[in-house]
């Protein structure tokens, strides 16, 4: 776990200084065998966290930047649980205000009455308000002063579920980066869900390029190759995407194996290949 | 070989106007680099106006390059109608200027050239990119025969510039067999390779790869060893036909050939050019002489 920052650091977005920031895109790619959600939790703690120093030099303090989280695909209580793992207390930094969960999850087909929690649950009844609510989540997590993370889990299942087609998903993260410094998606990738002529692959294709070609880095998760390891889950390549970043190389393309430990929650290692 | 360098960099330089330059990229290799030079290239020149239609490319994050007479137009939401009218309103003469386009992906189909041709100005340069593969621009319409959205803009085009990755830059076996799409080590690199096509008003195209470097803004002319191989392939063939057909020796040695490629060609001052792309000699030069019957006030006897 603890050479995990030390690793991934390279690009964790949480080092742009806010006066320096404009909207950019890190694309988290995953293969169906694998499971991106350690990453992006990865991307929470470094962003609240923010333990390396900037990539600016002194003139720029390091930031700890709040987040606001975005999930089609889990729950609350399934991201509690694996950050207890690694020793964060999701509801401390929640009261904080410097998380916020907004949760496309759990009500998206069931209209139940809101509760009077504070937590943000999207419904496919009522999409058009999804870009006040979730702005409405960003604007609180930036009364700080400091453009929040935003990070996307599941985007593409809207369209696999025919609320929204590709074009307006990224019409949707195009409104909502704007208020935002770094925003963080994942996508699928896995050829079997982009071959053949079905709309479904071609939305999820169109989708795909889209983001890689928005994108300043693209972290691509995959299962390994040569099959099932005892010590190794997978691969995670670092490469640059299509947004050209600054006039120097800020990504640092890499390539490393991880081992996700506890039943894919919580304990993470990377190591480079071949290193255990 | 010269000559296309030289087109090209004139071409970046917005010294000659070429009514539609289309960029092709694909994920592996954005172009987006090179639609930066030509910003680039045309920050300090007076005169020219450039102007950003951005569909993918957030605000503030050209600010890098410090181009102060760009103009940004953010065109996520507005129509194509509304597009042509801000355009219009910012080139109200026939102003030498650059209009770039980040990408022509969100454009639907049916509305690419009626969106297209507004923007296509006599004295000024539209540079597009279309992003390949794009399922949407390159299946065929369904009601009629007409062409697909690629091939239509690809015959309006005037210059077409293929931006590929560079050849070191390889998927590895053990990529491919993963089932996913990934990104090989490498991709989206500063540096490219551009396959350039530019048809000329004559009808005449012409061709050329070059290699590409945003970091050090150099472009540099590829041989094709291709057909470096062919021509020699093509001389030995040829020394072996005319072998013992007569009496008289139709070959070239490798002395000879060495000796006709060192030949200075004429005119060849005149095609070399300096970095901005303006000719440096060939201008003519001629001398009168006694023969000559030169009558000054005579407009026609101009010899020019």
């Amino acid at each position: 776990m603890s050479k995990l920052p030390d690793l991934l650091r390279v690009f964790d977005g949480a080092h742009l200084p806010p006066s320096r920031t404009y909207p950019q895109l890190i694309l988290v790619t995953s293969a169906l065998s694998t499971n991106s959600s350690w990453l992006l939790q990865h991307f929470v703690r470094a962003s609240i966290a923010n333990q390396h120093g900037s990539l600016y030099g002194s003139d720029s303090l390091p930031q700890k930047r709040p987040v606001v989280f975005v999930s089609f695909l889990h729950d609350l209580e399934f991201h509690a649980r694996c950050f207890r793992k690694t020793g964060l207390d999701l509801n401390a930094i929640i009261t904080e205000k410097r998380f916020i969960y907004v949760d496309g999850f759990t009500q998206l087909f069931v209209a139940t009455p809101p509760e009077t929690n504070s937590m943000v649950y999207l419904q496919s009844a009522n999409k058009s308000t999804w870009l006040d609510q979730v702005r409405s989540a960003i604007l609180e997590a930036k009364a700080g002063g400091i453009s929040p993370t935003l990070i996307f889990e599941g985007l593409d299942s809207l369209h696999a579920l025919g609320i929204m087609t590709a074009k307006e998903i990224l019409r949707f993260v195009n409104n909502l980066q704007e208020d935002s410094g770094i925003s963080i998606i994942s996508a699928y990738s896995a050829d079997r869900m982009l071959d053949g002529m079905s709309t479904l692959a071609q939305e999820q294709t169109t989708y795909l390029f889209s983001l890689v070609r928005r994108a300043v880095a693209v972290f691509s998760v995959r299962s390994l190759s040569t099959g099932m390891a005892e010590d190794v889950t997978g691969a995670i390549r670092i490469t640059k995407g299509g947004q050209p970043c600054e006039a120097r190389e800020i990504v640092d393309e890499n390539e490393f194996h991880y081992f996700l430990g506890d039943g894919n929650i919580g304990g993470v290692k990377v190591f480079e290949k071949g290193r255990w | 070989m010269q000559h296309t360098s030289l087109l090209l960099n004139r071409l970046l330089t917005a010294k000659d106007v070429s009514p539609l330059v289309l960029l092709q990229d694909t994920p592996r290799q954005t172009a987006k680099y090179f639609l930066l030079e030509f910003i680039h290239r045309n920050t300090e020149v007076p005169g020219v106006q450039i102007i950003f239609l951005s569909f993918e490319t957030p605000s503030g994050s050209l600010d890098w390059i410090g181009c102060t007479s760009l103009l940004y137009i953010p065109c996520n939401r507005l129509s194509s109608r509304a597009i042509h009218d801000k355009v219009n309103c910012l080139l109200p003469g026939d102003q030498r200027s650059l209009i770039l386009v980040d990408s022509l992906a969100d454009i639907p189909a049916v509305d690419l050239v009626s969106f297209i041709t507004p923007l296509i100005r006599p004295s000024s340069t539209l540079v597009a990119i279309s992003h390949l593969p794009l399922s949407e621009h390159s299946s065929l319409p369904t009601q009629s025969y007409a062409p697909s959205a690629t091939t239509q803009l690809l015959y309006l085009a005037t210059t077409i510039i293929k931006v590929l990755p560079m050849p070191e830059v390889k998927i590895d076996e053990v990529d491919e067999a993963c089932n996913t799409f990934l990104l090989p080590l490498g991709s989206n690199s500063r540096q490219c390779r551009l396959e350039f096509l530019h048809r000329r008003k004559s009808g005449r195209a012409v061709q050329g790869i070059f290699r590409f470097d945003f970091a050090t803004h150099t472009l540099a002319f590829i041989q094709q060893s291709t057909t470096a191989d062919e021509s020699s392939g093509s001389t030995q063939v040829n020394d072996a036909l005319l072998k013992d057909l007569t009496t008289f020796n139709l070959g070239t040695t490798e002395k000879q050939r060495v000796a006709r490629d060192k030949v200075d060609l004429p005119y060849l001052k005149a095609q070399q050019a300096d970095v901005a792309g303006a000719a440096v000699g060939g201008a003519i030069v001629y001398e009168f002489e006694k023969e000559d019957d030169y009558d000054e006030e005579d407009p026609y006897e101009d010899p020019f």
